[in-house]
């Protein structure tokens, strides 16, 4: 299944404009795009001037200096070191089903929930990485500086498309080793794995990471509208099952999603990662103004002045 | 087994297609729906079968059978099947409705005669079987078929239902002998052997048997049943009523009136009779047991008006309790005579009572166009009708080529009105003009020496030229006279002397007493002026007229006008042999034959569909173990 190409309007865009992404754990050495650093360093803005020193960057030499005084200064900028803010996508064939239409499916819906935050990180200027993952992580792609960017980002979401199973194992140990500086971390999955593990949220913590668990459900994961005799497919493992699907049986496949919901927002909370559950049948706009901002965590509006 | 809708072929050809149909639809509704879901760690796990299941195998053998079989009792009903000898052709049966008059009455329950016969026609026709042919008649004064052998059972009942009583006495022998005439045919089978074909014909008549005529001959058919309905209750009815102008008195009419009593026991009728609305008076009738009297009066009336004749006490059938005829006005025949001596000339112009005669000096303008009697002095060529007495040789439409004196007349024509009936040889005039005739004349009468009588006729005025004087001394006492004057007037006008007769009769076939005499120029016009066949022999004219109203006959000294309204009730009833079956058949077996099973079929075909319905149905689950887990690797969900 491939991303929907048209993900979010220009009404929505500007409303997001609106939020910003906060996080709640501290993380040595770096900050947000909207705080000021008070160390030098590759930047844009000008911070001071120092003598050449053997190794120096040439293109920091201020050469209007050396022709009037016929000495080296090198320029020194304000240092910029961004807390990463990294977005987990799942494109497990999984993520393909849970909705009769394309567009309430998990997939669509994780897209445009990523282009989202991928738009309030860009418009405060934080340093965005998009990383697909199913049974390995896939090609990631990184926005940054500021909401012009939002249209490769864009076009790069919409690229994306579905295939394999979820493992969780690997590509959270790759993903340890290919991004070391610890980050803010939303995933956005239906967590079904098909070996039926926990994803080790804990292992991602221990590093450093905050991490959001935003756990996509499409309405017929939860209540199957479907009744008499069925062939059901397993979107990820190819597995067949033949029911006779009556009013008990839904009752029992509900009792058993709520049960797995709960099991992973108890997981999430001793690993001390955030979890919220959205159905794709929430708007967009609900799920971004109201339970993602309800969190108080992720999403806040902005006050004058202020900071987490 | 026949099958009368659809042949054997026709319905394999239906079942087995449908049947394909069917299996098809069978597997596609009890194939599983594919489902792709995120995952089944979530759905139920029970007991699975130990075999695995295919889709396009045969879960519920048992549906599948009742839903065929659903749909071949449906074919079955549709095919109307009917038990009984394949190869049969059905049975021939001529269907004989009575219509006649009497079934307008009510019978002793008081339901009207012809419901109560529909009824029992339908209930034959419901009960015949399904190959047998049926030839319906409305039998009647002139039976007829209604509708031809056919096994149209919707057919037949839509003509059984709009059948309506008419007004004429049932033909009993007739209906009889058209039955036995058709079955002939469509058996093929001579007369001499019908009566060996009863097992695969028959003959119904439906109706009280009241008739009249000959008697019925049911020998002749092969197999008869009589399906007999109530009969008229208590009729005393008017036959014919008759009012014949008596000539010799003009203004007087001779009234007949004919009542007839078709109780099986004597009764006296009291007829009342009223002209132009005012009582005329009343007679007493004696009639026998199913049987006619009559009585006659002579009315004296100079104006028109209508007569009627009416029972005094109404009975069961008022349809017959009157009759009425127009009067008509006596007509007059104006003469204008023109000089000559009036007491000579009024004794023969008045001879007859209808001439009305004038003596003027000079033709005077009149209303109606007299004819212009001229004796004295030339004149009448521009009469339109004309007689001519000894005309003046200058004055003379008829150019003279001499006179003679005292001369008989030697020949008389043969074949010209205005000499009928006058052979008199010793008419012989005190003197005589001789004429030359014209072209276009016509020689009336003539002496040696030449015509003394001429007609001419030129198609729209005509003109009688004698070549003597009528009004002679010699001649007046003469029987011929009167009667030569007559004739020339008659010749001018054709309708001048006819006896008129006006008469209220039952429709049907009509007979006429008319005398050869009167039996040129026949015509017999319906009231819209269409001309009527009609046959005339042994001094009758005979005629049919099935439809009520007004018709007029006209012959050379005859007219009649006839108002066929009255219905007639046949006086004869039937009385059926002891051989001849009564009554309506057992119910579905019809001459042996069962009746139709359709019904049964479809309701037996409704009842499967719905048990499988029950116990199948799309929304029950196929049963409670049912689930079960499968895939082409073989892992579980």
């Amino acid at each position: 299944m491939r991303a929907p190409a048209q993900l979010l309007d220009s009404a929505t865009l500007r409303r997001l404009e609106r939020l910003t992404i906060r996080w709640s754990q501290s993380f040595q050495g770096r900050i947000g795009g909207d705080i000021v650093s008070r160390f030098a360093g590759v930047g844009h803005e000008f911070l001071d001037h120092r003598h050449f020193q053997q190794g120096d960057d040439l293109r920091a030499v201020n050469w209007r200096a050396y022709m009037r005084l016929e000495r080296l200064f090198l320029k020194l900028f304000r240092s910029e070191p961004r807390i990463p803010v990294r977005i987990l996508i799942d494109t497990s064939e999984s993520m393909a089903c849970g909705g009769e239409e394309p567009s309430l499916t998990k997939f669509a819906y994780a897209c445009r929930l990523a282009a989202a935050l991928c738009y309030v990180g860009l418009v405060r200027l934080e340093t965005i990485v998009l990383q697909p993952f199913g049974e390995m992580l896939g090609e990631a792609f990184r926005a940054q500086g500021g909401r012009l960017r939002y249209a490769h980002a864009a076009r790069y979401i919409s690229g994306l498309r579905t295939g394999g199973p979820t493992r969780f194992q690997r590509p959270v140990r790759d993903y340890l080793r290919k991004y070391r500086v610890p980050g803010l971390t939303f995933v956005l999955s239906d967590f079904l794995d098909p070996s039926g593990g926990s994803p080790p949220v804990g292992h991602l913590a221990d590093a450093g990471h905050e991490v959001q668990l935003l756990h996509l459900a499409g309405p017929a994961d939860r209540e199957p509208p479907w009744r008499g005799e069925l062939e059901l497919h397993d979107a990820e493992s190819g597995d067949v099952v033949r029911v006779s699907l009556d009013e008990q049986a839904v009752r029992e496949h509900r009792r058993a999603y709520d049960h797995h919901c709960a099991a992973l927002k108890r997981h999430a909370e001793r690993s001390r990662a955030r979890y919220v559950h959205l159905s794709t049948a929430t708007p967009l706009d609900q799920a971004l103004f109201r339970r993602l901002d309800a969190t108080r965590s992720d999403f806040r509006r902005p006050r004058e002045g202020g900071r987490a | 087994m026949g099958l009368l809708n659809l042949a054997l072929g026709q319905l394999i050809g239906l079942f087995l297609p449908l049947a394909a149909f069917l299996v098809a639809l069978y597997f596609y509704d009890r194939s599983r729906r594919r489902v792709v879901v995120s995952t089944l760690r979530f759905w139920p796990r029970r007991p699975a079968p130990p075999v695995r299941r295919r889709h396009n195998r045969i879960q519920h053998p048992l549906s599948l059978l009742l839903q065929l079989l659903a749909v071949l009792l449906l074919l079955l009903a549709i095919a109307d099947p009917r038990p009984g000898s394949a190869g049969s052709a059905g049975r021939r049966i001529v269907l004989l409705l009575d219509t006649s008059a009497a079934m307008a009455g009510a019978g002793a329950d008081g339901n009207l005669l012809m419901n109560e016969a529909k009824s029992l026609a339908l209930s034959y026709v419901a009960r015949t079987g399904g190959r047998d042919r049926i030839l319906l008649v409305a039998a009647d004064g002139s039976p007829a078929v209604r509708v031809p052998f056919t096994s149209d059972r919707q057919r037949l009942r839509e003509s059984i239902l709009a059948a309506e009583p008419g007004w004429t006495a049932l033909d009993l022998a007739a209906a009889f002998d058209l039955a036995a005439g058709a079955l002939r045919l469509a058996l093929d089978s001579p007369e001499a052997e019908l009566g060996e074909r009863a097992a695969v014909s028959e003959v119904v008549y439906v109706g009280p048997g009241r008739f009249v005529g000959r008697p019925a001959r049911a020998g002749v058919l092969p197999a008869l049943r009589f399906l007999p309905t109530g009969d008229v209750a208590d009729s005393l009815g008017l036959v014919t009523l008759k009012a014949r102008s008596l000539g010799p008195a003009p203004g007087s009419w001779s009234v007949d009136v004919v009542a007839r009593n078709v109780r099986s026991d004597p009764a006296v009728a009291r007829v009342e009779f009223y002209f132009d609305g005012r009582p005329l008076g009343h007679r007493g009738l004696d009639l026998g047991a199913a049987a006619d009297s009559g009585l006659q009066f002579t009315l004296r009336t100079q104006r028109p008006g209508r007569l009627l004749a009416r029972l005094a006490e109404p009975d069961g059938y008022p349809q017959n309790d009157e009759a009425w005829v127009d009067i008509p006005a006596l007509r007059r025949i104006p003469v204008q005579v023109v000089g000559g001596d009036r007491a000579a000339l009024e004794p023969l112009v008045s001879s007859h009572p209808r001439v009305q005669a004038r003596f003027v000096d000079a033709p005077e303008p009149s209303d109606v166009t007299p004819i212009q009697v001229w004796a004295s002095g030339g004149g009448g060529s521009a009469a339109q009708r004309a007689i001519v007495l000894a005309p003046p040789g200058t004055e003379s439409p008829a150019r003279e080529a001499g006179s003679v004196r005292s001369r008989p007349i030697a020949a008389w024509s043969a074949t010209h009105a205005v000499a009928a009936g006058v052979r008199d040889p010793e008419l012989v005039p005190a003197r005589a003009r001789i004429f030359a005739a014209q072209e276009g004349d016509e020689v009336v009468a003539e002496m040696e020496e030449g015509p003394v009588i001429l007609a001419r006729s030129d198609g729209r005025s005509r003109l009688v030229a004698f070549g003597f004087d009528l009004a002679e001394e010699d001649l007046r006492s003469r029987l011929a006279t009167p009667l030569l004057f007559a004739n020339a007037v008659s010749w001018l006008d054709p309708g001048a002397f006819r006896e008129e007769s006006v008469e209220a009769r039952p429709p049907g076939a009509v007979r006429i007493e008319l005398p050869e005499s009167s039996a040129s120029a026949i015509a017999v016009r319906s009231e819209s002026g269409e001309e009527l066949p009609w046959v005339y022999g042994d001094g009758r004219l005979k005629f049919y007229a099935g439809e009520p109203g007004t018709y007029r006959v006209l012959a050379g000294g005859f007219a009649a006008t006839l108002v066929l309204s009255q219905a007639e009730i046949g006086t004869t009833v039937w009385e059926p042999a002891e051989e001849v079956a009564r009554g309506l058949p057992p119910a579905f077996s019809a001459g042996g034959q069962p009746g139709s099973l359709w019904p049964w079929l479809a309701l037996l075909g409704g009842a499967v569909l719905l048990l499988d319905w029950i116990r199948f149905g799309r929304g029950r689950p196929l049963d409670a173990a049912a689930a079960s887990s499968s895939g082409a690797n073989g892992r579980a969900g």
